[in-house]
């Protein structure tokens, strides 16, 4: 009997893995044998389970601005600089090679285009539109025979990173590879693939610190907020954009830009949008950030199948929600007040 | 003084001990990178030591504070975490002394915890009505069991660090770990007292 | 207000009483197939166990008594065609999951649109000890009477209704009003909230409870003499008082565009009176919740209980045209705040809502919780503040200081000195004749100095973003500009003055670029930095437009 109460007393310590292997084995050991420990046993790991529900409580922001505000004032050298609070990155995009990195195989020509058997462009082969039969890739890697590549190098291209290679198992053929920087442009309608390829693109290579990104998303909203379409793939990548990008610069800007989309016509990618927004409202640290999602979806729930439970429920929770800006929590019972439930 | 962003995303890389250093030299612009790290643990443990919502902020802000400003005292051979444990489970004692501490459970943060939308509404409130049960049983046991149990199951410390924080011996550590066990087990798994599941956070 | 127009309301009003509109978007007319079908079952829950029910479209009324579960439903099926009747047969229906601990029923398929509306009414008896969860969307009523386990309901449209529930309630709504009434005295505790309806709670008058009330923009009204104490939290209204010398349970209610009463079991609601003091005069509410208000007291009653649609959202707002003298006002409710003129010096501080100020002749501070702020022109001092939201300023005379938590700030104007903090967001100065010192931590920066405003030093700093800086081709500066993390090649320093030597300098991974020296022989020092991003010098036009905003 002395025993099971040595057991049971040790029973916290075989939980957190404190106790030494040896009485580790033997307690195991009792307790398998031993009936009535087993049950004290399983309630005391169905306890000690239980207590992990109660999940911990984010701490309201006051506090933190509340201390910030205190430790100004003691004194000590504070930065100027607003707090930069990390927003939870989670990077999609690998990082890619800045410039496109090709191997030209036996000399000859300076040319970027890669699709087999294609015609070699010319030295004005660089302005690409977009026409039926492409001729030119963008990629990270490209690797081209010789005969593939006009010639003549047009203009003078920056190359560098250049490294000599023996063509692998090829006896009597040479090969350099380069890291090739050029100027790409690329004309066509809003809606041709390629165009919005490399627009969510762009808004996703979350890797280059880059302005492109935020240039991006003015043009994206410049492009199709007014249009009658906006493809999926760029609500794709303004909702990374949102959830990823650790400015709040530029997040807003993605917000207004998922929130002035025709919400119309964005069939299933409405949904997406929606999630992004409502992720948002949940879980971004800067309250304008959350106020414009706010607003981005009340304007998604204003046309017709537009409403969700999600959102509805998520707005619902913003108003009620105490320690929430309160302009916000106005701006959200007015969403909901407006909307079509 | 202005420090440059390059700078200050590299804070966040520094070690509690080097940031500490800052400090104790009077530079408190790591303030904010430790608050970032320690405050949702700390809040959570006067939460659930005090289950009054707002003693907890109050505790919070006044345990880094006091990390600004008793900075000297911290030395850099014990974990910055063990040692900001025991200014909260002190303020949090006092409290408890002082004030006779009705545990107040501030119901609007029950209405508006955030109910995840994968999660079938059965699930969300059974998960609610859990958190009470436990908040509520947490709440029987002694301060000393309390401040053992927490340290432990929701902090994973060491019996030893617990030990150093609440100023007593392993030993202590252990009995009172055992015990807050022997009471929570017949709170939550004995169905007299495992009152019936209803789902409504009341 | 016009007795036309009260007749109009009322006559609207009317109408809804008579027939309330359908639940949806659709409009019955264009309906013209419908098919309805009714059934009955009984369910095994044990005595004092769980029973949901999560109806997305549809009353729900429950009553308490008996020894059994019966639930009894219609289905009502509506649509343009017989092909969408037929679909929405097949997709609509119930399901029934569970154990007799926690039994769960749940409607599926239920639609309503412009070609379809499906919507499942249940009629429910249970033992009165069960508990119930109550998952509703839109439904005209959802009303539970006589019962005592403990009761949650969710609802976002129409009308919830609890009559002498004697265990815990909690009620979460969103459009819907909230009527909860006890012909005895209440005996467990109480949560109601909604976001843009009344909650109504109707007691005994002598019954012994604490009483917690609280709103943003609507009331607090009560017909029971009550004690109480109002405080204000940023926003927001609270009170609180021990009825009849408090004890007992506590019964929460809070709605934050509506209004929360508290009355004996027979008054009608016209006697209630606010517990908050009196808003400040200058406060009326929008003309929208006016028109509401000046319906006829006879109505009142009638129409609240009928009343589906849900009440308008009452933004309170301050409209002035004209302020002779200062202007010292907290707008502690987060009232909207619009005055055209003022005289003297303006002071206000919002707990959140927009603040547009036409003219200020003397010193301008305005620092709010949330929103926007609007300033047409300054005369002296300015100084805005807001922790979310734009900041616009047309003209600054003696400079400011302006910041946002997250937005953009625009100055089209100053005369003097400018300070401009964002910490997210665009800063645009169209013109400024002294020095500026503008910080966003990611957004551009696009500044136009005239030759007054070159004679300062300025310092313009973004963390991810593109500078631009115009100033006049004679300008006399000393120029330290630096990108400090491009990647290969990513920005460029441009500069349409000659003279600076632009170094560039590998660090880590990226490219440090850096560009100094003087123009025009040196003068002031200017500062610019980016972490990444472009930096451009531009020279201004020749005649500067005045007030236009820099281009990039």
């Amino acid at each position: 009997m002395s025993d099971c109460t040595l057991i049971r007393e040790q029973m916290p310590l075989l939980l957190t893995e404190s106790l030494g292997s040896a009485g580790r084995e033997a307690a195991h050991q009792h307790i398998e044998a031993c009936a009535s420990c087993e049950t004290e046993w399983s309630k005391t790991r169905e306890t000690w389970k239980l207590l992990a529900e109660a999940a911990d409580r984010p701490v309201p922001t006051r506090v933190r601005a509340r201390f910030l505000d205190e430790a100004a004032s003691m004194g000590g050298a504070m930065s100027r600089r607003p707090v930069v609070v990390p927003f939870t990155r989670k990077p999609v995009f690998r990082r890619l090679a800045q410039a496109a990195a090709i191997a030209v195989i036996a000399g000859g020509a300076y040319f970027a285009g890669s699709t087999r058997g294609t015609t070699p462009a010319t030295g004005t082969g660089m302005i690409a539109s977009a026409s039926p039969a492409p001729q030119f890739r963008i990629s990270e890697n490209a690797r081209l025979s010789a005969d593939q590549i006009a010639p003549e190098i047009a203009g003078s291209p920056a190359i560098s990173n250049v490294r000599f290679i023996d063509h692998e198992g090829r006896p009597g053929e040479v090969g350099m590879t380069f890291d090739l920087t050029q100027k790409v442009t690329v004309t066509g309608k809003a809606t041709d693939q390629s165009l919005v390829n490399l627009a969510a693109y762009v808004l996703g290579d979350s890797d280059h610190p880059t302005t492109s990104r935020s240039n991006a998303i003015q043009w994206v909203r410049d492009t199709y907020s007014t249009g009658q379409t906006a493809d999926p793939q760029i609500v794709t990548a303004l909702s990374g954009v949102l959830r990823n990008d650790a400015h709040e610069g530029v997040r807003l800007k993605a917000v207004e830009t998922l929130g002035s989309l025709p919400a119309a016509s964005l069939g299933g990618a409405a949904a997406q949008a929606r999630q992004a927004l409502i992720d948002a409202l949940q879980n971004d640290p800067n309250t304008n950030v959350r106020l414009k999602a706010v607003e981005a979806l009340a304007n998604l729930a204003a046309v017709p199948d537009g409403f969700d439970p999600a959102a509805v429920e998520t707005l619902r929770k913003k108003a009620s929600q105490n320690d929430e800006n309160p302009y916000l929590r106005v701006k959200a019972a007015e969403a909901l007040s407006q909307m079509n439930l | 003084m202005r420090v440059e962003m390059t700078e200050k995303a590299e804070m966040t890389d520094l070690t509690d001990q080097e940031l500490m250093g800052l400090v104790q030299a009077g530079d408190y612009s790591p303030a904010a990178v430790l608050y970032d790290r320690y405050s949702t643990r700390i809040y959570n443990f006067a939460y659930r030591f005090l289950r009054n919502s707002e003693a907890a902020e109050d505790a919070t802000q006044e345990v880094f504070v006091k990390m600004l400003r008793h900075a000297h005292q911290f030395n850099g051979e014990a974990k910055l975490s063990t040692w900001l444990f025991s200014i909260t489970a002190n303020l949090c004692r006092d409290h408890l002394r002082k004030a006779d501490n009705k545990a107040k459970d501030d119901e609007d943060a029950l209405l508006t915890m955030p109910a995840p939308a994968e999660h079938s509404p059965q699930h969300v409130l059974e998960t609610r009505e859990t958190e009470r049960r436990v908040r509520e049983a947490l709440q029987k046991l002694t301060p000393e069991q309390r401040e053992a149990i927490l340290l432990s199951r929701y902090q994973g410390l060491s019996y030893a660090e617990i030990a150093q924080i609440s100023g007593c011996s392993e030993g202590a550590v252990k009995t009172r770990v055992f015990r807050a066990m022997e009471t929570l087990k017949k709170l939550l798994t004995d169905p007299v007292n495992g009152d019936t599941r209803c789902l409504t956070a009341l | 207000m016009m007795p036309g127009i009260r007749h109009a309301g009322a006559a609207a009003l009317a109408i809804a009483i008579l027939a309330p509109p359908p639940v949806g978007a659709a409009e019955a007319g264009k309906l013209t197939k419908s098919f309805s079908e009714k059934s009955s079952r009984t369910l095994d829950v044990r005595p004092g166990g769980v029973l949901w029910i999560d109806n997305a479209i549809g009353s729900i009324v429950v009553t308490g008594g008996g020894d059994k579960v019966v639930v009894e439903t219609t289905r009502v099926l509506r649509a343009v065609d017989d092909a969408t009747l037929e679909s929405l047969k097949k997709k609509s229906s119930i399901l029934i999951e569970g154990t007799p601990e926690s039994r769960i029923v749940k409607s599926t398929g239920l639609v309503s649109s412009v070609n379809a509306l499906a919507r499942i009414d249940y009629v429910v008896r249970v033992p009165a000890s069960t508990q119930l969860n109550l998952l509703s969307g839109v439904a005209e009523k959802v009303r539970v009477t006589g019962v005592s386990g403990k009761l949650y309901v969710r609802n976002w449209r129409g009308l919830v209704e609890v009559a002498d529930a004697t265990g815990p309630v909690q009620v979460d709504t969103v459009n819907t009003n909230v009527h909860v009434s006890f012909s005895r005295k209440p005996v467990s505790p109480m949560i109601l909230t909604s976001v843009n309806g009344n909650i109504e709670v109707r007691v005994p008058q002598s019954s012994k409870f604490e009483w917690y009330a609280e709103t943003m923009k609507g009331d607090i009204l009560t017909a029971i003499p009550v004690k109480g104490r109002p405080s204000e939290r940023p926003g927001q209204r609270i009170y609180h008082a021990s009825v009849n010398g408090g004890g007992g349970s506590a019964i929460r209610a809070s709605s934050i565009t509506g209004k929360v009463y508290l009355l004996p079991m027979e008054n009608p609601r016209a006697l209630a009176a606010s517990v908050l003091p009196q808003a400040p005069q200058s406060v009326v509410p929008a003309p929208k919740a006016a028109m509401k208000e000046d319906v006829g007291v006879m109505f009142r009653s009638v129409v609240a209980s009928l009343l589906v649609v849900p009440p308008s959202t009452r933004t309170f707002e301050v409209r002035k045209g004209r302020v002779a003298g200062n202007y010292d006002f907290a707008a502690t409710l987060g009232e909207n705040v619009f005055v055209g003129e003022i005289d003297g010096f303006a002071r206000i501080v919002s707990a959140g809502g927009e603040v547009v100020l036409g003219r200020v002749a003397g010193d301008c501070r305005v620092a709010s919780q949330g929103g926007p702020i609007n300033l047409g022109e300054v005369g002296g001092y300015a100084e805005a503040r807001t922790v979310a939201g734009d900041v616009t300023v047309g003209t600054a005379k003696k400079g400011g200081r302006f910041g946002t938590g997250g937005g953009s700030i625009v100055v089209r104007r100053s005369l003097g000195p400018l300070v401009l903090e964002t910490s997210g967001g665009d800063v645009i100065v169209g013109e400024s004749a002294s020095g500026v010192s503008a910080e966003t931590h990611s957004g551009d920066i696009r500044v136009r100095l005239d030759s007054k405003g070159t004679a300062d030093a300025s310092e313009l700093r973004t963390g991810r973003g593109n500078v631009t800086l115009e100033i006049p081709k004679d300008a006399k500066m000393t120029i330290d500009a630096t990108i400090s993390m491009s990647a290969e090649g990513a920005h460029r320093f441009e500069s349409e003055f000659p003279g600076l030597t632009v170094v560039r300098e590998r660090v880590g991974d990226g490219v440090r670029v850096r560009a100094t020296g003087t123009i025009n022989g040196g003068g002031p020092q200017l500062t610019i930095s980016a972490s990444s991003g472009n930096i451009a010098l531009r020279r201004a036009p020749d005649k500067i437009a005045t007030a236009a905003p820099a281009q990039r």
